[in-house]
């Protein structure tokens, strides 16, 4: 025969104080590991965004300093504008409008500050008087320096009307052009 | 346990034994069954089966000894509502219940450290006779009498058990369990005889 060891003892069931501490315990420890796992997860951000931050910074090229030229942005404009004024064309339009041929008619006036030069279109009725106009233009441009000389760029005659578009080309003999 | 409870409370809650009578705590002999899988449900089969082996009502606790699988399992059957209400009684007292075991129980381990060898035992409380009898660990029947015979009859029961089981007369023990017993070295109290009918 071998001993009866039965027991019928309850399972006492935990007290209502440590029923609570336990509760309690258990919700202070959830709460420690979220905020552990938050605060290492913001810490784990900040590395990845330092690290980033150092190689972008290795990786990045700093620009040179502006150049004093590039740091005055109205000089291209002033400098156009001297050109425009020291372009010639008071005297284009003074030997232009002292020339008068019946069959040449002066049909525009373009001036190039870049170039420093005065384009004249014409239409020219009788061809043979572009190459007199042309003379008449430059007749005396020698005496001063700053006398125009005219030239002819391109001409183009209509058959049927014998008409011809001529471009004259203004230019100083030397550039008083302002740079 | 009122008056234990008022003795010697300090610190910590006073811690209790409750001994449970034989008419309280029934034994029976669950035979083996086969396919049964587990602790589960061996005692879901000594809960189907308490009722109709010892005669207590329906709502019963059930503990068991080992599974039946191959050998034959005590049960011991007492009833649940017994149980809360000691439960509760402990805890309105605020002691600790530190065991709640059938009284034979306790008895049947002090005389098997007297003589490992018994194979017949009965114990007479002041309600019920248990008789377990058991040859080489195999329990081969488990009986609870309530009321209590008178002594010629338990004796007579005895002495058929003895022979039906072929149990010899020095391998079976009789004890008395009485709290009015002045002998606290055998706790719980209880008395050996020789037999029953003698007083």
């Amino acid at each position: 025969m071998k001993p009866v060891l039965a027991d019928f003892k309850p399972v006492a069931a935990p007290s209502r104080v440590l029923g609570w501490l336990a509760v309690s315990s258990v919700l202070v420890a959830c709460a420690s590991g979220l905020a552990a796992w938050r605060q290492q997860r913001e810490v784990q951000t900040l590395r990845a965004g330092l690290v980033q931050s150092q190689a972008q910074l290795a990786r990045q090229v700093l620009p040179l300093p502006p150049s004093p030229i590039q740091s005055k942005p109205y000089e291209r404009s002033l400098r156009e504008m001297l050109n425009e004024r020291a372009l010639p064309w008071p005297d284009a339009l003074a030997s232009l409008e002292a020339l008068a041929l019946p069959s040449v008619t002066p049909r525009a006036i373009e001036t190039s500050a870049a170039d420093g030069t005065v384009r004249v279109e014409l239409t020219v009725t009788e061809p043979a008087k572009l190459m007199k106009y042309l003379d008449a233009l430059n007749m005396g441009a020698d005496k001063n320096a700053n006398d125009l000389v005219w030239g002819l760029q391109q001409t183009q005659t209509d058959g049927a009307t014998n008409t011809s578009v001529a471009i004259l080309v203004g230019k100083r003999t030397t550039r008083a052009v302002a740079k | 346990m009122k008056r234990l409870c008022t003795k010697g409370r300090g610190w910590a809650q006073p811690r209790v034994r409750v001994w449970l009578s034989g008419a309280l705590a029934r034994p029976f002999v669950l035979t083996p069954v086969a396919g049964l899988k587990g602790k589960v449900e061996a005692r879901a089969m000594a809960l189907a089966m308490a009722e109709e082996a010892t005669g207590l009502e329906p709502g019963c606790d059930v503990c068991l000894d080992s599974v039946p699988k191959s050998a034959p399992a005590l049960s011991v059957v007492t009833p649940s509502e017994l149980r809360l209400e000691i439960a509760g009684i402990a805890k309105a007292l605020r002691v600790n219940i530190e065991s709640l075991r059938p009284w034979w129980a306790g008895a049947l381990g002090e005389a098997l450290a007297s003589d490992a060898r018994l194979e017949l035992f009965a114990a007479q409380d002041t309600e019920a006779v248990t008789v377990l009898v058991a040859k080489e660990n195999v329990w081969l029947s488990a009986n609870t009498y309530t009321p209590n015979p008178n002594g010629v009859q338990l004796e007579a029961l005895v002495t058929r058990r003895l022979f039906a089981d072929g149990v010899e007369t020095k391998a079976a023990c009789r004890v008395r369990l009485d709290a009015t017993l002045g002998n606290p070295s055998f706790w719980p109290k209880c008395r050996p005889l020789t037999s029953f009918s003698d007083e």
